[in-house]
Formats: structure tokens, C-alpha cells, sequence
């Protein structure tokens, strides 16, 4: 038995999809992997229960069978929150230890994901640095690329963990940089006791969103080619300038979804001239009917909204960036991007599995 | 070519109707009221007999061979009446039914399944959702324009059904004589080009004009065009110039209007001419089509008022024209012609009180002069004039010259009968003279349009796996745009000179690249995350020592990272510091119906706030390199003006064509950007300071789904190796 534990100093790092990809591709050696976190954090409506937005799909990728309350037994909640100041002592911790030994009980490999950052559940007493030792896991932190490194964070999270940290997985990292990673990063963590598990390069079809997806969230409709609706979206481009300057800006995306008014029919045809996965027009405005035809003809979903163009931009700023692995391909590539990217056997040594 | 469809042998109505009022008894009126000679056949499977002629249930139905089938029908039974014609042989049809592609989904369905059909029978099909044709040689009209124009040498073709039939009632008081007449509609087979390529060579047809909202194919059009010119004027009206009016264009046809520089530049490499409005269009092409061409620029003018003739001259002025200078002959034979007080030199004044004859004398003389390419008779009604009888000699005159003669008899009511003769002598007349003037001026430009030989795009020797190397590189790191340092090996692959750069990655480096390039040094920051460089402080010049260099390294690093925290920074690139020279700027950007589309003009405001710039198709000729450069207002600048030595203007040239060759190779750089080519003095060159390129991420699918390729392929399939000049 042993455990993974994967951690960020900050949010939207790539855990999840790292848990993903290394549970998955370690599955396939024939190696019995279990998925538990600890602490939910973004609740999801999963008929009619309230769940962690993680455990709601993991513990599913992995064929696990335990119930949500099992692999994550702490939703955090504005009560639970408030706890703490009201100077009311919580037991969290051994609800969540007993959890822990139930899930690693069962498995040869438990990947555990924590929180956002070193703090977070400290008041709980549910941070990684409480929890690292009391599951007697092996540590790594999670860090998306920045220009400029942030070492600062890293090596007090190092100071704290101790020997618990073993490594570190750089996420998102721009193809350019890749070789900086490796001459630059990797001798400083090795000097500091750490390893560099691998730089995940960065990957557009992994943050990727369905046609079907984005329609949901804007509560559009889809007209035309609903055949088409579970297509990737891998970039977003706003059609508000002439022809010309659309157009120049639009053969620079690929798999894109346009978003322009239902009125702009020059912006449409622009954009279904090149390589375009979905229209989506705002303001309720349904298209010219050549237009409809045309990407009918081309195959192109076309998604109506109610929104303007700009709260229409807000929601799916809000909504995209992340990764998302909601299709088979998106699953697919993130394994290839494990396997090609990250030192697993390195890991596996380390684990001892 | 075409035949079938203008001259064919035989003709079915298809939904040919025994009621007036309906369109199926409106089209098959007209075919038999054109006086259409060959073989009519109504088809309507529920008559026998319509408008005397037996009718017939279907075309397979008919005895003899049908070569045109005119289908009337409503959209659902087109297809069935389609697979009919197939069965029969028919080898081309007009679908003037609508509810097709224009009207969505279902239509674009239809469209297709129709064009289906046609293919796999080779039946050549006009339309649909057409007014029809018109061919008044043959003569048939199978449209339902209930009136068929006049013979004529005009052939004219129309996006819009409606302008169709407007012009032809516009037309028909003005005795106007088309040879052809012919409404586009979806375009679904039968487009511009087919028209242009089918009137090229019908000896009825002197002038080819045309209403166009958008062009199917770019590069064939410009292909046809171009050879076509040569032999007949080629006059079109392109609408859809202005952001709204593209985006209107947009909605009614479904195509992208694309832009109106690309179009501007086409038409310009291909001699056709472009008229700004419909009244243009119309100026121009009567006087195309009666009058010859001039053999120059030289306009004689004769008057009989001073104020038209300093009307007419202003305007000869303003756009260029030169007007003629007399002979003495000349000269002294109007003075002795002529009353004392008449003006012997150009404009000819032969005062208010000429009467008809003094106007012959006149005429005559200005004709025979040398110097003369060209006459405008202007006439203003006083109380002496004469204008029926002046308009008669004014087309006498006409009738036996190799000149043109254009006339403006300004007036009203006491010039009409004189222009119903002029216009029935062939006499283009004009309600005031500058419009005369316009048209003159398009005359002698396309008479030395047609004399010109066209030269070939030549062709340098480059390195291209440079280029593919680099953009390969690019592509592999996830990029579309290439960062200056990539930019500058591939402009230099192509043998653009460009300053000595070296990528600094520390303080120090770059002291030391300083040093060894020597002060003063230019630096800028690269990094793939920054394309406007200067907007974030990253770019800084004339620095003059190893402490500016030094500082400028840190603060440079330090505002980029501020202004754009997320970008990756390579380094920062010292530069030799050219001397300064006249700047210009070079871009290309990709057009979605014609190609790469070259632009320069001079840096700083003349390109960003005048907009004073020249545009060309790649592959550029060396001679449409030239007049790029000769064309924009501030070329003085670069001739050399207040005792500056003129600028190395062939430097320019030169650059243009190799940038022209590299798009042309690489049909997958969608834009390009040489900004500033600083021009030395003639004979010192040319270097280029900064370079951007932008590469496609996927070709742009061509807009029609017709076409058979998209335009960034023919784009590469463009250049001819086989007639090219190759320069070392």
C-alpha cells in the first residue's frame, strides 16, 4: 500500500487531470488504483446530492465502486467553514483518516489530491501538511509554468513537508520553454532534494470544451448540425471588427467558436471560411438564412444565445481554460501526454509499488 | 462556348402556363415574342396546346432534340423536371425558380442535389433563382423581362435580378442595344468567368459590363480577365465596397464581399475597369461601345461658351489628361475659319453666335490636326445656336473618324431633339462635360492597357529550406506567429538585406554584442507572447554605451514582464543601428478570393493616418512592382524633392518581388509585415529593420462550395514555372 499525494500552491495548477493520467496509465501496468480526496471543495449537483466536482468523475474513470461519501468525506460548506471561528473543536481529521484507511485498504496505490494551496484546511486541521505525515504519503506539488519561476512558494512548502516532498510536475509549459525546464529547473530541484517528475507541455485539446458543453452553459440553442454538437472547441475568437481584420485573426485559430451578433452575417461567413467548430450568435438574433444553410452545408453547429456578445465572453471566460477531459479524445491525449512527459517509473520506484 | 445556353438549337418551357399573369405564360411569351427561330416547346403536363404551340407533358415527352430547357416550375418539382432533362440530353438550363441556397438549410440541400444532376448529365445550368438571359443575336429571349432590348454590342451580366430588369426599362427610352443580357443568380454552376470566357469570343459583343456583388474565383477571374482585356473593355460594377455594404452583401448572396483593396488591385492587374456607380457604368460603356478608341491622352475641346470649355479643361486636368496642343496649321486655319473674337487654342471657343456650320469648320480642322486623339463638342444653347443641326454634323463627323468624338450639349427642353440624333448617331452625349471628360480618360487609359505586353513575375534564386525549416520549427513549438529573429532568417532567405542582431540572454551578453557590433545599437525585446513590441517598452534605440545598454537590458526585461505577465521572453536583440533613410513599409495579407495582397507605401503617418498606400496581387510583375511604388501621392518623397538625391526606388522594387516570391511559395503566411525597409539614395539599397510573420493555421476553405480548391492551394499551384524569367 502507498500513496500518492498531489498537491498545489495554487488553484487551477492541473491536479486533477494529473491524478487522471498517472492513476490511469499506472491501471494499465495492472497496478489496483484508488482515488481519495480528502477535502471537496467545488460542490456539483449530482441528482440531487451535493458533490465534490472531482469525485463526481475520478472515482468513475477509475472503475471504482465506493460512493462519493467514501472517496471524498468532506465537502467544505459555508457551516464547516465558520466552525473554526466559532472556537468549536472538529473531528474532522478523523473522519477523514478513517475514509483514507477504508480507500487504502482496498488499493495497492491510493492518489490522493489536495487543496489549493499549503494552507488550505489548516484550521481544520486538513491541510497537506497535516495530512502528508498522518497517511504517510509521498508528496509532489503540481506548479502550472511561469515566466519566472516561483521558487519562493516551493521551497517553503519544501521546508514544511520536509522529506514528504519528493517532486515536482510543471504543467502547461509553452513548447519553447520546455528545454528551460529541463536544463534550468531540474538541476535547482535536484540541489534542494526534489525531483523533476516532468514538464506537462501546454495542450489546447485538453481545455477543450464540446459544442453541446458551451451551448449548456450559455443557454444557447443549437440550430444547424447538431450531429456535430460533441466537437472539441479549443479556442474562442470574438467577431466585433470588419471583415478584413476577422478574418486575418480568424486563420490564426484553430478549432475555434466564433462569437458574433446574429446580425453580422459578413463576421458568419468569415468565420465559416475557415477552420471554425462552432458559431455562436448572441442576442437571440437567429442568422440569414443563406448563412444557416451554409453551415448547415459545412456541417458547422450553430448555437443561438440570449446573451449580448459580452456577458456571452464573460461566462465562457469563466468557463474555459480548465481542463475539462468530458471526451474519450481529451482522456486519450492527456495518457499520451503522461506517458511521454513524466518519469513514471521514477515514481514507481519511489512509491515502492 | 456556352452555345446551348445563347444559341441554342431548340428550346422547352418547362412550367410553360396557358394563363397570363403566371411567370411560366410571362417566360414562354417572351421566348416566342423574341422571334426566336429554332424549335419551341411548352411543357406543362396538364396542356396540350399553349399560346399555339403544342405542349407536351415532360421534356423526355418531346420528339425532337431539346439543347436549352427554361425551368419555371416551383422548387419541389425541379428536381424530378432536372432528372428529366438528364434523361433527354438537354445540355444546358436557366432556373429561374427560387428557393434554393438563398433560402437556407433545405435550399443549400436542393441546390446541391440539382447540381448533382447537372454534373453527372454535363448539362450547364444558369442560375438558379435567375431573371434569365437574353441573347439578342440569336435572337431569344428566355427571361421574363416582357421587353427584349434593342440589338447592340453591349453584353452585360448582373448579380441582382432586379438591377436586370431595371436597366433594361432604363435602356429602352434611350434606345440603349445590348447584345447580351444575362442575371447570375445563385451562381450554382454558370458563374462571371464562364460569361467572360463565352463573350470573349462572340463577335456581336464589343463591350462586356457587369453588376457584381462578390467573385466565385478570384484567381481564375483574373487569369480570364487579363487575356480578355486585350480584346474587348471589360467594365464592372462592384458593390459591397463599404463595411456595411459587405455585410449586406453578406446576407444576400452568402458570400464574403472580401475587400475592396484586393478587388481595387484584381481589377487593376487584370485591366478591367471599374466604375463607381451604375451612371458610370452606363457613361462608359456607350461610348466603348460606339466609338473608337483613342490613340492617347490628348483631348481637343470645342465650345461655344468659355465656361463648359473651362469646365471640361479643369476636369482634363484634374485627372491627368493633357489637353492638345494645335499644329500651326491647325492653328492658322482657325483663324482664318473663325471670327476675330473666337479662341484658336484649346478649349476652341467658337463663340455664342455659331451656328452649325462654324461648328463643322471647327470639327474639321481639330480633327485632322496631329496631335488630336480625341474631340468633346460641348454646346450650350443660346440664342443663335443650332443644336439639331449641330448634332447633325457632330454625327457626320463621327461616322468617318478613327477618333473619337464624345459631345456634352448641355440643356434641356431646346437640346433634346439634338441629343435623340446623337444618340441615334452613335455620339455619346453627356449632360455636362466633366462626365465626358471621365470617360475620355478610361478610353486612352485602356487603349494603353491593350498595348501593353504583359510582362511575367520573375523568379530570384532563394533559399526556400530555410523557410520550410523555420516555419517548420514554429509550427512544431505550437506557434503561428514567428518571432523577429525567425522572421529575419526567413526575409533574408529571400535576400532581404537586414541589420546585424544578436539574441542577448543576461546583462552581460548584451554589453558584450554591443561592443562587438559597436555604438550605437538598437535593442528589442524577443519573445514569442510580445508582437508589438514598442507598446510594451520593448523597444529601445541609439543607445550609445555599455551603461545604456546595460540599464536598457534590465528595464526592458522588467517592463515586459509588468505589461504582459504571462509572456515567455527569449532575450533582447542587439542591433546595428542602420543610418537613417526614408522608411517604408511593405505588408501582405492574405485575401480570401484572390490571394496575397501586396501593400506598401511610406512609414510613419502617410501609411497610418493619410492611409496614402498601393496594393498588388502576388505574384507581382516587375512593372506592377513599379507602379506600386510609383502610385501612392507621397512618391515625390522618394523621387527626391527640395535638392534631396532621389531614393532607390528599384531597392523597393526588387524587395517587393522577392516578398511577392516568398507568399507565392509559401501560400501558408497569412500576413507579413516588413516595417520599416528603410530606402537609401539611389544605388545604395534597401535594408529591412523589423519583419512579422503570421502563418495560417489551416487554409481557409473557399467560399462557394463549388470551388474546387481552396484559394491558398491554387495560390501555390499559381506560379508558372514554366514561363518564368529566373534571375540570379
Amino acid at each position: 500500500m502507498a500513496t500518492l499525494y498531489l498537491i498545489s500552491l495554487e488553484p487551477e495548477s492541473g491536479k486533477t487531470a494529473m491524478c487522471v493520467g498517472i492513476g490511469l496509465e499506472f491501471q494499465a501496468t495492472g497496478l489496483k488504483v484508488g482515488y481519495f480526496k480528502p477535502v471537496g471543495r467545488i460542490a456539483t449537483d449530482v441528482e440531487g446530492h451535493l458533490v465534490d466536482r472531482d469525485c463526481a468523475f475520478v472515482p468513475v474513470l477509475f472503475g471504482m465502486t465506493e460512493s462519493v461519501d467514501e472517496t471524498c468525506p468532506v465537502l467544505m460548506t459555508p457551516d464547516l467553514l465558520e466552525k473554526p471561528l466559532d472556537g468549536k473543536s472538529t473531528d474532522m481529521q478523523q473522519t477523514v483518516l478513517r475514509a483514507f484507511e477504508a480507500i487504502a485498504q482496498k488499493y495497492q496505490l491510493v492518489i490522493m489530491e489536495g487543496g489549493a494551496g499549503l494552507a488550505d484546511g489548516w484550521a481544520l486541521g486538513l491541510s497537506p501538511v497535516h495530512l502528508a505525515p498522518a497517511t504517510k504519503s509521498q508528496v509532489v506539488v503540481v506548479m502550472r509554468y511561469r515566466p519566472g519561476v516561483a521558487v519562493d512558494r516551493l521551497l517553503l512548502a519544501k521546508s514544511m513537508l520536509g522529506d514528504r516532498l519528493v517532486g515536482v510536475i510543471v504543467s502547461d509549459v509553452p513548447r519553447d520553454a520546455m528545454s528551460f525546464i529541463r536544463d534550468r529547473v531540474a538541476p535547482f530541484l535536484e540541489a534542494h532534494q526534489m525531483r523533476l517528475v516532468g514538464a506537462m507541455p501546454q495542450d489546447q485539446l485538453l481545455t477543450a470544451i464540446t459544442v453541446r458543453e458551451l451551448a449548456d452553459v450559455l443557454g444557447g440553442r443549437i440550430i444547424s448540425a447538431p450531429d456535430r454538437a460533441s466537437e472539441l472547441v479549443e479556442s474562442f475568437s470574438v467577431g466585433a471588427m470588419n471583415v478584413e481584420g476577422a478574418l486575418r485573426h480568424f486563420m490564426r485559430l484553430r478549432n475555434k467558436a466564433v462569437i458574433t451578433g446574429g446580425d453580422r452575417s459578413d463576421i458568419q461567413l468569415a468565420a465559416l471560411q475557415t477552420s471554425t467548430k462552432c458559431l455562436i450568435l448572441t442576442g437571440n438574433l437567429y442568422p440569414d438564412s443563406i448563412i444557416l444553410g451554409r453551415a448547415t452545408e459545412l456541417g458547422v453547429p450553430v448555437i443561438v444565445v440570449p446573451g449580448d456578445t459580452l456577458s456571452t465572453v464573460n461566462t465562457v471566460e469563466r468557463n474555459v481554460g480548465r481542463i475539462r477531459l468530458s471526451s474519450p479524445r481529451q482522456i486519450d491525449r492527456l495518457r499520451e501526454l503522461v506517458k511521454g512527459h513524466l518519469d513514471l517509473a521514477w515514481l514507481r520506484s519511489v512509491l515502492g509499488v | 462556348m456556352l452555345e446551348a445556353l445563347f444559341k441554342p438549337a431548340s428550346v422547352a418551357v418547362v412550367g410553360a402556363a396557358r394563363e397570363e399573369g403566371k411567370l411560366g405564360y410571362t417566360v414562354l411569351r417572351a421566348v416566342i415574342d423574341s422571334g426566336y427561330p429554332g424549335a419551341i416547346y411548352p411543357i406543362n403536363p396538364k396542356a396540350t396546346q399553349i399560346l399555339d404551340l403544342p405542349a407536351y407533358p415532360s421534356v423526355s415527352a418531346v420528339p425532337g432534340p431539346v439543347e436549352l430547357a427554361v425551368i419555371v416550375v416551383p422548387r419541389p418539382a425541379v428536381i424530378p423536371v432536372m432528372r428529366d432533362c438528364a434523361a433527354k440530353g438537354v445540355k444546358a438550363a436557366i432556373i429561374i425558380t427560387a428557393g434554393f441556397r438563398e433560402v437556407g438549410p433545405e435550399g443549400v440541400e436542393a441546390e446541391n442535389e440539382v447540381m448533382r444532376i447537372a454534373r453527372s448529365a454535363g448539362i450547364r445550368v444558369l442560375g438558379p433563382n435567375v431573371l434569365g438571359l437574353i441573347d439578342t443575336s440569336t435572337p431569344l429571349n428566355a427571361s421574363f423581362a416582357p421587353n427584349m432590348p434593342k440589338k447592340g454590342e453591349i453584353a452585360f451580366m448582373s448579380q441582382s435580378g432586379a438591377i436586370c430588369s431595371a436597366i433594361l426599362d432604363w435602356a429602352q427610352p434611350r434606345d440603349l442595344g445590348f447584345s447580351k443580357f444575362v442575371s447570375l443568380g445563385n451562381k450554382a454552376d454558370i458563374t462571371e468567368v464562364d460569361l467572360l470566357q463565352a463573350w470573349g469570343d462572340a463577335p456581336e459583343t464589343r463591350v462586356i459590363i457587369g453588376y457584381l456583388e462578390g467573385i466565385s474565383d478570384g484567381q481564375r477571374f483574373m487569369r480570364v480577365a487579363k487575356e480578355l482585356t486585350k480584346r474587348k473593355p471589360v467594365i464592372i460594377v462592384k458593390s459591397g465596397r463599404t463595411a456595411a455594404g459587405s455585410r449586406a452583401v453578406s446576407s444576400h448572396t452568402g458570400t464574403l464581399a472580401g475587400s475592396d483593396a484586393a478587388y481595387t488591385a484584381a481589377f487593376k492587374q487584370s485591366g478591367v475597369i471599374r466604375a463607381e456607380t451604375m451612371e458610370e457604368l452606363f457613361d462608359l460603356s456607350i461610348a466603348f461601345a460606339y466609338q473608337p478608341l483613342p490613340d492617347g491622352k490628348r483631348l481637343a475641346i470645342i465650345t461655344n461658351a468659355g465656361g463648359p470649355g473651362i469646365i471640361a479643361t479643369d476636369a482634363s486636368e484634374r485627372i491627368g489628361l493633357s489637353l492638345a496642343g494645335f499644329t500651326n496649321e491647325t492653328i492658322s486655319a482657325l483663324r482664318s475659319s473663325l471670327p476675330p473674337a473666337a479662341s484658336v487654342y484649346n478649349p476652341v471657343d467658337v463663340l455664342g453666335d455659331a451656328k452649325a456650320d462654324r461648328y463643322q469648320v471647327a470639327l474639321d480642322l481639330v480633327m485632322k490636326d496631329p496631335g488630336v486623339d480625341g474631340v468633346l463638342v460641348l454646346l450650350t444653347p443660346q440664342a443663335a445656336t443650332e443644336p439639331t443641326e449641330t448634332a447633325k454634323v457632330v454625327v457626320a463627323a463621327s461616322r468617318n473618324s478613327k477618333k473619337p468624338i464624345l459631345a456634352s450639349f448641355v440643356g434641356g427642353t431646346s437640346v433634346e431633339e439634338a441629343a435623340r440624333i446623337l444618340n441615334a448617331g452613335r455620339v455619346p452625349n453627356y449632360s455636362f462635360p466633366e462626365r465626358a471628360v471621365e470617360v475620355f480618360a478610361e478610353m486612352s487609359a485602356y487603349d494603353l492597357w491593350r498595348d501593353r505586353t504583359l510582362d511575367r513575375p520573375f523568379v530570384f534564386d532563394v533559399d526556400r529550406e530555410k523557410v520550410r525549416a523555420v516555419f517548420q520549427r514554429v509550427r512544431e513549438m505550437g506557434r503561428n506567429a514567428l518571432i523577429e529573429l525567425e522572421a529575419r532568417e526567413v526575409v533574408s532567405a529571400y535576400g532581404l538585406k537586414m541589420p546585424r542582431s544578436e539574441l542577448a540572454r543576461s546583462e552581460a551578453e548584451a554589453v558584450a554584442f554591443a561592443e562587438d557590433i559597436g555604438y550605437p545599437v538598437v535593442m528589442k525585446i524577443v519573445s514569442p507572447d510580445i508582437l508589438h513590441k514598442s507598446e510594451v517598452g520593448g523597444v529601445r534605440v541609439g543607445l550609445r554605451s555599455s551603461a545604456e545598454v546595460h540599464n536598457a537590458f534590465v528595464r526592458m526585461l522588467q517592463d515586459a514582464r509588468r505589461f504582459v505577465p504571462s509572456a515567455n521572453i527569449w532575450g533582447v536583440a542587439i542591433q546595428e543601428m542602420v543610418k537613417p533613410g526614408r522608411e517604408t513599409i511593405i505588408g501582405v495579407t492574405f485575401d480570401p478570393q484572390f490571394g496575397h495582397l501586396l501593400m506598401f507605401g511610406l512609414g510613419g503617418i502617410y501609411v497610418e493616418v493619410l492611409k496614402d498606400v498601393s496594393f498588388r496581387l502576388a505574384p507581382l510583375t516587375a512593372g506592377e512592382a513599379r507602379s506600386m511604388v510609383r502610385e501612392i501621392k507621397a512618391f515625390p518623397l522618394l523621387a527626391g524633392v527640395r535638392g534631396q538625391k532621389p531614393a532607390d526606388t528599384e531597392a523597393v522594387v526588387d524587395a517587393l518581388l522577392r516578398l511577392s516570391q516568398l507568399v507565392t511559395d509559401f501560400p501558408e503566411v497569412a500576413e507579413l509585415d516588413v516595417n520599416p525597409l528603410v530606402v537609401n539614395d539611389m544605388g545604395e539599397g534597401a535594408i529591412a529593420l523589423d519583419a512579422r510573420i503570421i502563418l495560417a493555421q489551416e487554409t481557409p476553405v473557399s467560399a462557394p462550395s463549388r470551388a474546387a480548391k481552396a484559394p491558398i492551394a491554387s495560390a501555390g499551384s499559381q506560379s508558372q514555372p514554366s514561363d518564368t524569367i529566373t534571375v540570379q
